[in-house]
């Protein structure tokens, strides 16, 4: 089902930068649709009628002044170029809700399908914090009265409080098994390259939704496919997954200790007969990075 | 001694934040002018070095500023010694080995006189607390040879030894030599290439270089084009670069914040045959040290930080640094980079590094004061960093 979605590509001042990451921008460019309809693509409970978004993204990669010209030239365009036909190679072979839509290319410019949703990231370091808050609370009315029978106290309310580590690593674990399977392999899979979407998914999907307190349903998307690949390689691929152990150990070290292997027995399940050969060369590359000879 | 190898002025102990000292250390002794002096001692790779950092308390007060005088570290010595390979060829563990140890007894001598020139010579060893030393990571037989003689020192002057991280000691005298607090990390050599940022007591490695390190690649590349290793293969690739015109196409690998430099060292060796070495060498750094700034950018984007620090040999290319400087610009932020003194492997940085396990009681005993060839900077526990 296609929608048309009719939108000026100049930029103009209705642009509103939404961040600037280290290699684009990011805008919110609006359409010229009707501004009454939501923001995001829907589809009906019938399945007919996908409204037309309010907004688009236009992801604008900016040369960088400290390259040497051409390859500042060539970068930009391949990449640009290169993330447009993964995510539509994506799209039409089943992982069309778990990445953005392409609407336009236009090198260096890329305009994407809005997805409005907290940053993976910084939802988990956000939590991080409000649980260290929590246990030196704790530990404050410990010394204040030590006898003081322990109380329970009362979660914050907020959207994802109390997320389940061992349902997100399986998440992860399926999204890319899923993307490995189609051949795709990210290049950059860190969690600030991940999304998590609560609009009410279409029921003809596949996926099972497993719900989270308040009912709040959410799917993993998966952003930034610049350093993507399309390749059959083993090596790539247990280095896609190498990347992303190393990310999670260095930008959350709250993670509980199995989370990687919940992660890759989910991932296994996904890729049945291909896994054993990805993941025994994944320790591989875990053993180059330790035996390295390191002088200097 | 004809010029000072430590020329700068002391470094304010303020600016790096780090722990205030606990209060019950005791483990050892300052001086007899209250300083507590630190003999570092490096030689992992070709460099021997030994660096004398003195670290004089301040007054801790606080209650006017004009009465506070803060606690200072100052180098007061930082002879090295660098062993030279013939051109055409790397330098090996064995020949490696035994130019530390016939230079290691010199260097030490040296070191003392620089820093204090008033005292007799058999009263300056009195005036050194600790002695530290390279644990690892590097290169077995050199690490040995200069372990062996801080072992032996430590007994004779009945001084605690401090084994300390190569790559720890890079970073905190980078910290110190600069006043960067808490950057973003490049550790950029020939054996290592590592972007570090430090999260909760750690060094924590975001992204590094899945096959060789970019001292390495741009050292094989200097023998393959003839070279010489004089002073350095890496600053001998600079010069030409310098002079090259035409931007060659290299392979430019970045995986998420992962470098890889085995693909373009193959390319450029094959390219050898048909292009110029001033233009090869000039594409090889554009290309590179790219890969470089890309990744750490990211980094800085992941941490939300906004200083740059490079340390390491290769930090003291200045096509680097001035790269690194433009990205930064654009950021908004600063780079931190140093001269060849602090970035070029030295004994100040061990001594350093060591002062500060010292301060907060990692001495290290005897029996545990062997040497690793293998050592992540993410095993050690900065226990001095506020966490």
């Amino acid at each position: 089902m296609t929608v048309q979605i009719v939108f000026d590509p100049s930029p103009s001042s209705d642009w509103t930068l939404l961040s600037q990451g280290a290699e684009a921008r990011v805008w919110r460019v609006p359409t010229n649709n009707d501004t009454n309809r939501s923001t995001t693509m829907e589809v009906d409970d019938d399945g007919s009628a996908l409204k037309p978004p309010s907004f688009l993204v236009c992801k604008e990669r900016f040369a960088k002044a400290y390259r040497h010209p051409d390859l500042d030239t060539k970068l930009t365009k391949s990449r640009c170029r290169s993330e447009a036909r993964l995510l539509e190679k994506c799209v039409k072979m089943g992982l069309s809700h778990q990445v953005p839509a392409v609407v336009r290319v236009d090198p260096p410019k890329l305009f994407l399908e809005y997805l409005d949703g907290p940053n993976l990231k910084t939802f988990l370091q956000q939590r991080a914090k409000q649980q260290q808050q929590k246990r030196k609370r704790h530990r404050q009315e410990e010394e204040e009265e030590p006898h003081h029978q322990q109380t329970e106290i009362m979660e914050e309310k907020d959207s994802f409080s109390s997320i389940d580590f061992d349902d997100l690593a399986k998440r992860m674990g399926q999204l890319i098994g899923k993307l490995h399977n189609i051949d795709i392999i990210h290049g950059d899979l860190t969690t600030s390259n991940m999304m998590m979407m609560t609009t009410r998914v279409p029921t003809n999907d596949n996926e099972e939704i497993i719900e989270i307190d308040d009912n709040q349903p959410y799917r993993l998307i998966l952003l930034d496919f610049g350093l993507g690949k399309s390749t059959t390689s083993v090596e790539e691929h247990a280095v896609d997954l190498y990347v992303l152990e190393r990310a999670l150990q260095s930008t959350h070290p709250e993670l509980p200790t199995d989370f990687m292997e919940s992660l890759l027995q989910e991932y296994a399940t996904i890729r049945e007969a291909k896994a054993r050969e990805v993941l025994q060369r994944l320790e591989e590359v875990r053993k180059r990075g330790r035996k390295r000879e390191c002088f200097g | 001694m004809s010029s000072s190898t430590a020329a700068d002025a002391p470094c304010n102990a303020d600016i790096i934040q780090n722990l205030p000292l606990p209060s019950n250390v005791d483990c050892y002794t300052p001086n007899k002018y209250g300083d507590t002096v630190v003999l570092g001692m490096e030689g992992s790779a070709n460099k021997v070095g030994v660096g004398i950092v003195r670290y004089r308390p301040g007054n801790a007060t606080t209650d006017t500023d004009a009465n506070h005088i803060p606690a200072t570290y100052h180098i007061l010595a930082n002879p090295r010694k660098t062993y030279i390979a013939p051109t055409g060829q790397g330098f090996l563990p064995k020949e490696t080995a035994w130019h530390h140890q016939q230079h290691i007894v010199p260097l030490v001598k040296a070191a003392l006189e620089e820093a204090f020139p008033d005292e007799a010579e058999h009263d300056r060893p009195r005036l050194v607390s600790a002695i530290a030393y390279t644990k690892g990571p590097g290169m077995g037989g050199p690490l040995l040879s200069v372990a062996v003689c801080a072992r032996t020192l430590s007994l004779l002057w009945n001084v605690p030894l401090l084994g300390v991280n190569h790559c720890v000691g890079h970073i905190e005298m980078g910290r110190m030599a600069t006043g960067a607090s808490n950057p973003v990390v490049l550790y950029v050599s020939g054996g290592n290439t590592q972007v570090i940022a430090y999260s909760d007591q750690r060094y924590r490695i975001f992204g590094e270089t899945i096959d060789i390190a970019i001292g390495n690649c741009l050292d094989r590349f200097a023998r393959v084009i003839g070279l010489s290793n004089d002073p350095s293969p890496g600053y001998n690739i600079e010069q030409l670069a310098k002079q090259g015109t035409t931007y060659i196409p290299l392979p430019y690998v970045v995986k998420g914040m992962d470098v890889s430099f085995s693909g373009i060292l193959t390319q450029v060796e094959q390219l050898a045959k048909t292009h110029t070495k001033e233009d090869l060498c000039f594409s090889l750094q554009e290309t590179l040290f790219a890969m470089l700034v890309e990744t750490t950018e990211r980094a800085m984007a992941h941490t939300g930080q906004d200083q740059v620090l490079i340390v390491g040999g290769v930090g003291c290319n200045k096509r680097l640094q001035e790269m690194m400087e433009q990205m930064v610009q654009d950021r908004g932020g600063t780079v931190c980079a140093m001269d060849h003194r602090y970035c070029i492997d030295n004994g100040a940085m061990i001594a350093q590094a060591g002062i500060f396990e010292l301060q907060f009681g990692q001495t290290t005993k005897l029996q545990d004061s062997w040497c690793t060839q293998r050592f992540r900077t993410d095993q050690v526990q900065a226990i001095w960093r506020a966490p």
